[in-house]
């Protein structure tokens, strides 16, 4: 028994000697504002802790002792105390809260903390600010939630990865993708994980916290925690939406009139094509053909519940997402349980269990017409071309084999394309058309079973040890095929008399199991709380690629069936197995002095099998303090002033996240006669380390109506594992050199600005960041994206774009004239300079929520500004080079001497040296929007029907309004997926956003 | 409640004995499925004599890359009066109407190409001499020294007539690390070395080529690796392309070729009708075997066919020439869709037709004895041998049922005699741009150049000067140097004009 017991004990015989009685109290809870019985609320005795909860019909009982106090509290509702008298039935109505902030326990990983308590810098993202939302990823729902973390849903394409990168751009070529810890089992995918699931996310942002985390904890460490059954309380939730989806805006093309103008001044040899007979009276919309209206579709079943002994979560979850370009789809069905067991007094068990199928569709995107690319084909597909063989005028049927034939083909040698069924050529990219390429077949399957077992034993009084052993394994299958008989890749063809179809099969499993154990020590004394955590990790990591391709299917097949495959091509058709392992040891202190003073300190030592004999070990402390201000006795008055708090901290971390599991040696290419290495031995490759000093300040006034928190960061990344190839091709080195640093502030205001019938909230966050390279690698610049356009250079950001800057179209010519800008009188590579930057100046999202009676509004605005893009799309779509059509904007191009415009002539300027369409700022647009996100309207029936005990009826609209100067489909965009700190910011014939809107409904019972 | 204590008890021995694993065991992986090379420190670079072949068997494979099966045919014909770009990407277009940079990527891409093709004959000559395994006989080893070496002299012949002062590098490196990166340093940031300091490197490798390489013989097999015959076809070519020719260099080793015990196919067809691989003119010769092989020869599927927009589209000036028999081996028309800016009417579009056959297992020529001898020729017209230079071109011609030429008139006549017949024998075969350049013509022939261009509406057809006529300077003969590879070195220069 502890000294606190004792107390309590003595203060009891002391009570009891005076006045008190034992009672029986009775009652009923219900919320103040509806009404309803609330179940599952505690009642406690306040001084014993002892206590019960209230019945499913609010009702409660409980033995006490006159003048004690009982206390009743429940998630969402302000807690309650009463003092016992006489009286022996108690009603009590609880009154909801939005802003009981200091009640919310962090999950600061291998532990939990009060929030009130922490000394970094935390974001917490609950599911409400998200559930009702048509959304596929976890990505999604903390977009524009989450001050520091900024997220870009690179296209419109259900099933897409989402860049999410936390306080900046940290590093080069390690990922800078944060990693997640999905209820304790850590992992850097959150795909399929259902977001119904989800309970919340936390966002630990600086190295203080994440240090725990010593493995590629650097770019930030995501928490997210999954429903869990409570005693006694059993529910049934039924959610489910339904809508539909459209492109939000297109770009406009010439028509076929003002194409045939355009190819006239281009070549006469493009004029002739377009106005061949074969072509006769042919004009095709290709927009109208490819894009469609998608379709949302979500159901989810769970049940939450049980006993004191065995709690319960279960759920099941499907979603189905029709993109708007064909056959773009992603589909998920998943299944979670969650238990908890308290087996012994001391013994207590976590089982989560997570099955996931996903489905994906691609729709190539992000690639130029001739290389199957959907969204660009249908963009520069002329209109004279039709879609498919039999629209054609003037084909020739040969009698002899009954097969249609060019009218130019005067011995019958070519009858590909030109038979019924088949996609009519098209002459501009490589003889396919957009719908040919929307025929293409990639999918990709994906199973992943994630699961999680955790014993907590209690040893001895307050030490407790926690194991656990996870798996997360995961594998997908890619399936690509091209028919042999509709459209031209697939097909055979005079040079290639036996290719019958193109299949490859990519199976990748990704096995991980992680076995970790810590210990947990709490010390409570008077003023003084001590914890102590000491753990350590081993973490085993198995890829495995078994990759099949070749060619040879039978002509009617249209889906991948590989025991149809005649012949596999043996280059392409291999197995790989890698291997890696991590370990490590940790542990953190934290002390806490009469709830004013809180010092926390941790420390991870990370090992990697993937680093070089000898530098294989990484160290990463972190120190962090807190003073609560608020708490000092010179602030009585509560109401007015609720909080203030000052934090600040200093933390290491690590990340190797880009390198390959045998990164520090030399390895053969797979699948290649060369014998050159792929990569140079490097015995010296370690860590990146970043190393981040956070201070921060959180206010609350009105008894937290008003709240706000600042922090401010300063984040050096040394030793950056980067790449360089000496002489510009053959094998590359990854070495380490290089320092980059970020530096940020960000703000967070909640408000409560109404409060009453009728409920007003507002939550702001923005986030200000600078990044810039203090040192460079081998390379005194290094290149990257679109044809080069990405430059890193020392003392500059990441993200700069470099090119030529135009000076004008020369009203005499019709040129296009760039500017000298290094003054030696000739147009060279060297007059090239950063014409822009594609990381924002800041990002704000902001929610306002409005509730009146049942009635609830959210209104989610997204916003970046001051990002620049580079629109490669445009390059395609304004260089009037070649067949393929143009956008509208070339409507303005030069065509008589005098004329001012910014749009050069049409054709090849044989004179320059420097094309056009060479990268330049005539391709820059200020990417800076403000977007209403998300807009939810939604109603709360007070007396459900049918016996539910909860009913909400929602609708939603996503990507409604956005207000931006850019000219693309939309300025969120990036056509490089990979969560790199290069290649941001470049739109290259990109799936288009989509503007969504659902209906919902969600009910308990 | 004991028992509790009791298991209690055990599982606090478990839980702390688990804590105190030690697990570093775990961190040494080593690769499963994957082959490690080793440093070049190791003394073990080549552990065997499999390794040893495998390592020649890279470098035969350079012949199956990239730049030998595409870009050496695209400078060699796209470059010149002899082909236009063909198909659509705008680098291709630049190179075929001067209008090149140094982002260009076909131009970095090349510059790659040739630097890896040298490591991979420098893997051979640092180290085969250090392979102890038995299995490789000494023989064997001196014969992979004089493969790799012709190799390396191709490799660096090409790379100093693209760009004039090249790179050398002897070194092979597979390990860098903080202890040897100073030493490294010249192989990491090579300088450019004189042309004529690389032409002098060329020479000292092919004549360990032709002390080490193996004989010639009339055995297709000895077409398809570098022999002494192929060292002394290469040497010709080299005296005569270095910056002071040698054209008795030249006219002694077009004889040692010629004396080789090579000869003329009687049909022109049969060098390119894939029934005659390894015939008795070809003197190295590029063997194709297809998907999975030492070298899949992919080539023909880049310039001959209608499935999509080929390169390499022949000219108007080579469809023109009246040379009936050679051209029906050089071009085949087929029907077609789309259209080209040098063929506005193209109901039948002009391919490529040297190279046919489309499943990897098209040969090709480096070096046949039609070339030597012509090669001789103009050595000769340099030297004041016009009537033996005419012979030798009317041997070609004889070939091919045409009538002799008339005797030229003077050394500049010949030169152009001996220049048209090898446009005409030749073309498609990757010559013309560095036969022009060779014998300083590339301007003057460039400038004749014109195309036909259709008007639908008013249906006349008129001739039109290739778009970089009157533009052309000597800087746009040699290539600039790749703006990646020249900012990532501090070492390198641009060549003037870039």
């Amino acid at each position: 028994m502890n000294f606190k017991n004792y107390l309590t004990l003595l203060f009891l015989f002391i009570a009891s000697t005076v006045t008190s009685q034992t009672i029986v109290v009775n009652g009923k809870i219900t919320d103040l504002k509806s009404k309803q019985p609330i179940a599952g609320v505690n009642v406690l005795i306040k001084s014993t802790k002892k206590g019960t909860i209230s019945d499913l019909n609010g009702n409660y009982s409980i033995k006490v002792t006159t003048n004690e106090v009982l206390t009743f509290s429940n998630v969402g509702y302000a807690t309650q105390e009463v003092k016992v008298s006489k009286t022996q039935t108690l009603n009590i109505a609880l009154i909801e809260e939005s802003n009981k902030l200091e009640e919310v326990v962090i999950n600061v990983g291998y532990g939990t903390q009060k929030k009130k308590n922490l000394t970094n810098a935390v974001a917490t993202i609950k599911a409400d600010s998200f559930d009702d939302r048509p959304i596929y990823s976890v990505g999604q729902a903390i977009q524009g939630n989450a001050a520091g973390v900024n997220v870009i849903q690179p296209s419109g394409k259900p099933g897409v990865g989402l860049n999410i990168n936390i306080r900046g751009l940290n590093s080069i070529q390690s990922g800078v993708n944060p990693l997640y810890v999905i209820d304790g089992v850590q992992t850097y995918s959150t795909e399929g994980i259902n977001t119904e699931d989800v309970v919340d996310i936390q966002i630990l942002k600086d190295a203080t916290a994440t240090a725990i985390y010593g493995v590629n904890g650097s770019s930030g460490v995501v928490i997210i925690t999954t429903k869990r059954g409570k005693a006694n309380k059993n529910t049934f939730n039924f959610s489910t939406y339904y809508g539909s989806s459209k492109i939000v805006k297109n770009i406009n093309v010439l028509n076929l009139d003002q194409y045939k103008t355009l190819m006239s001044e281009v070549s006469s040899a493009y004029l002739n094509q377009a106005n061949q007979t074969l072509y006769n009276g042919i004009n095709t919309d290709w927009r109208d053909l490819v894009f469609r209206n998608g379709i949302d579709k979500n159901l989810d079943f769970s049940y939450s519940g049980g006993s004191e002994k065995i709690k319960t979560f279960a759920s099941l979850g499907y979603q189905d997402v029709k993109g708007i370009v064909s056959p773009s789809l992603f589909s998920r069905l998943s299944g979670r349980l969650n238990l908890d067991i308290d087996a012994t007094p001391w013994l207590k068990a976590h089982v989560n269990m997570n099955l996931i199928h996903t489905k994906f569709y691609n729709t190539s995107d992000n690639n130029n017409a001739n290389q199957g690319g959907v969204i660009l084909s249908t963009l520069t597909t002329p209109s004279f071309l039709p879609v498919y063989a039999e629209e054609l005028q003037g084909r020739v049927l040969n009698p002899a084999n009954g097969l249609y034939y060019s009218p130019y083909d005067n011995t019958f040698s070519t009858p590909g394309g030109f038979q019924n069924g088949q996609f009519s050529l098209n002459p501009s990219a490589s003889l396919e058309n957009p719908v040919s390429f929307q025929s293409r077949v990639e999918t990709t399957n994906t199973y992943r079973y994630l699961s999680n077992l955790g014993l907590d034993i209690t040893l001895l009084r307050n030490l407790v040890w926690k194991t656990s052993s996870n798996v997360d394994m995961s594998r997908s299958v890619w399936d690509y095929f091209i028919d042999s008989y509709r459209s031209n890749a697939g097909r055979n063809s005079a040079t290639d008399p036996t290719l019958n179809g193109i299949g490859k099969q990519h199976t990748t499993t990704y096995y991980t199991w992680n076995f970790e154990n810590t210990l947990n020590y709490s010390l409570k004394s008077g003023n003084h709380d001590l914890t102590f955590l000491a753990g350590n990790s081993v973490q085993k990591f198995r890829y495995h690629l078994n990759q099949i391709e070749g060619t040879g299917f039978a002509t009617d097949l249209r889906e991948l069936d590989l025991s149809q495959m005649m012949n596999p091509i043996a280059q392409y058709t291999y197995e790989i197995i890698r291997d890696k392992n991590y370990v490590s040891y940790f542990g953190r202190a934290t002390y806490n002095y009469k709830g004013k003073y809180i010092v926390n300190g941790v420390f991870r030592s990370s090992g990697s099998s993937q680093l070089a004999p000898g530098h294989k070990w990484g160290y990463f402390p972190g120190v962090s303090g807190a003073w609560i201000i608020s708490n000092e006795g010179i602030f009585k008055d509560k109401k007015t002033i609720s909080e203030i708090k000052l934090r600040g901290g200093w933390g290491k971390s690590g990340n190797i996240s880009g390198l390959n599991e045998y990164a520090w040696y030399s390895l053969m290419p797979v699948g290649s006669t060369s014998t050159n290495p792929s990569n140079y031995e490097n015995t010296d490759l370690t860590w990146e380390t970043t190393t981040d000093i956070n201070i921060g300040l959180d206010l609350g006034f009105l008894n937290n109506r008003i709240k706000f928190t600042a922090d401010a960061f300063k984040r050096k990344t040394n030793d950056l594992v980067r790449s360089f190839q000496p002489g510009g091709n053959g094998p590359s080195l990854i070495y380490n050199k290089g320092v980059l640093e970020n530096k940020g502030l960000e703000f967070v205001l909640n408000t409560v600005n109404l409060k009453g019938n009728f409920n007003w909230n507002t939550n702001f966050n923005i986030t200000l960041l600078r990044n810039k390279v203090l040192q460079m690698g081998y390379n005194p610049v290094d290149y990257s994206g679109y044809e080069s356009v990405n430059r890193i250079e020392l003392d500059q950001p990441l993200g700069n774009f470099y090119g030529y800057v135009v000076d004008r179209v020369n009203p005499a010519t019709g040129r296009l004239e760039y500017k000298d800008i290094n003054g030696d009188g000739a147009i060279t590579p060297s007059d090239r300079t950063i014409i822009g930057n594609a990381l924002p100046k800041y990002t704000f999202g902001l929610t306002n929520t409005f509730s009146y009676k049942g009635f609830s509004l959210d209104v989610l605005v997204t916003s970046s500004q001051g990002n620049d893009i580079f629109n490669a799309t445009r390059i395609d779509l304004e260089g009037m080079q070649g067949p393929k059509n143009q956008s509208a904007a070339v409507l303005n191009r030069w065509t008589t001497v005098g004329q001012i415009t910014d749009i050069p002539r049409a054709g090849v300027d044989n004179f320059a040296t420097i094309p056009a369409t060479a990268n330049s700022n005539r391709w820059i647009e200020d990417g800076s929007y403000v977007r209403i996100k998300a807009t939810t309207l939604g109603y709360n029936f007070k007396k459900p029907f049918l016996g539910l005990s909860s009913l909400k009826l929602y609708a939603t609209g996503q990507n409604l309004v956005t207000w931006t100067k850019y000219s693309g489909f939309d300025p969120e965009v990036s056509s490089s997926n990979y969560n790199s700190g290069t290649g941001q910011g470049i739109d290259y014939g990109t799936y288009p956003q989509v503007r969504t809107f659902i209906v919902g409904l969600k009910a308990g019972f | 409640m004991k028992n509790l204590l009791i298991s209690r008890k055990i599982v606090s021995t478990v839980a702390i004995a688990l804590l105190l694993t030690s697990c570093s065991d775990v961190l040494n992986t080593e690769p499963i499925t994957d082959i490690v090379a080793q440093s070049q420190d190791s003394g073990n670079v080549l552990k065997d004599a499999a390794e040893a072949e495998a390592a020649m068997n890279s470098v035969y494979a350079i012949f199956g890359d990239e730049y030998f099966q595409f870009d050496y045919f695209y400078l060699g014909d796209g470059g010149a009066d002899v082909a236009y770009a063909g198909a659509d990407v705008q680098e291709f277009f630049q190179i075929d109407e001067y209008r090149i940079n140094s982002t260009n990527y076909v131009v970095a891409r090349d510059w790659g190409h040739l630097v890896d093709f040298e490591k991979r004959c420098n893997k051979i000559l640092n180290f085969v001499n250090t392979v102890t395994d038995p299995a490789l006989t000494q023989t064997r080893k001196d014969e992979m020294i004089g493969q790799a070496s012709l190799f390396r002299a191709f490799t660096r012949f090409q790379g100093v007539q693209i760009w004039g002062d090249f790179p050398i590098v002897n070194k092979y490196i597979s390990s860098i690390n903080a202890a040897n990166f100073d030493q490294l340093y010249p192989d990491l940031y090579p300088s450019r070395k004189p042309a004529s300091e690389v032409y002098d490197a060329i020479i000292a490798d092919c004549l360990v080529a032709l002390d080490k390489a193996p004989a010639s013989t009339a055995a297709p097999s000895s077409k398809y690796i570098p022999t002494k015959g192929a060292a002394n076809a290469l040497l010709a070519k080299v005296y005569a392309s270095k910056p002071n020719p040698d054209w008795g260099k030249v006219i002694q080793y077009s004889d040692a070729v010629i004396n080789g015990g090579y000869s003329l196919l009687p049909t022109f067809d049969n060098l390119f009708d894939n029934a005659h691989e390894g015939n008795a003119e070809s003197i190295w010769e590029v063997n194709g075997q297809g998907a999975g092989t030492i070298i899949n020869s992919w080539c023909t599927n880049v310039f001959v066919g209608n499935n999509w927009k080929k390169f390499n589209t022949p000219s108007h000036t080579f469809s023109n020439a009246l040379d009936t028999k050679r051209r029906a081996s050089s071009i085949k028309k087929l029907p077609t869709t789309f259209a080209d800016p040098y063929w506005t009417t193209y109901t039948q579009f002009p391919n490529p037709w040297k190279m046919r056959a489309t499943d990897g297992t098209q040969n090709f020529y480096i070096f046949r004895l039609a070339d030597i001898i012509l090669l001789k020729a103009e050595a000769l017209a340099h030297n004041g041998d016009l009537a033996g230079a005419m012979t030798l071109v009317n041997q070609i011609r004889t070939r091919v049922n045409l009538a002799n030429v008339t005797p030229a008139t003077s050394q500049n006549d010949a030169i152009n005699i001996i220049l048209k017949e090898r446009f005409l024998e030749l073309a498609f075969e990757g010559q013309r741009w560095f036969d022009l350049k060779r014998e300083g013509k590339s301007i003057e022939i460039l400038s004749q150049q014109t195309y036909p261009v259709y008007n639908s509406t008013t249906q006349i057809t008129t001739d039109t000067p290739m778009p970089y006529v009157g533009n052309l300077t000597t800087n746009d003969l040699v290539w600039p140097i790749p703006q990646t590879v020249l900012d990532n070195n501090p070492n390198l220069f641009q060549n003037p004009g870039y």
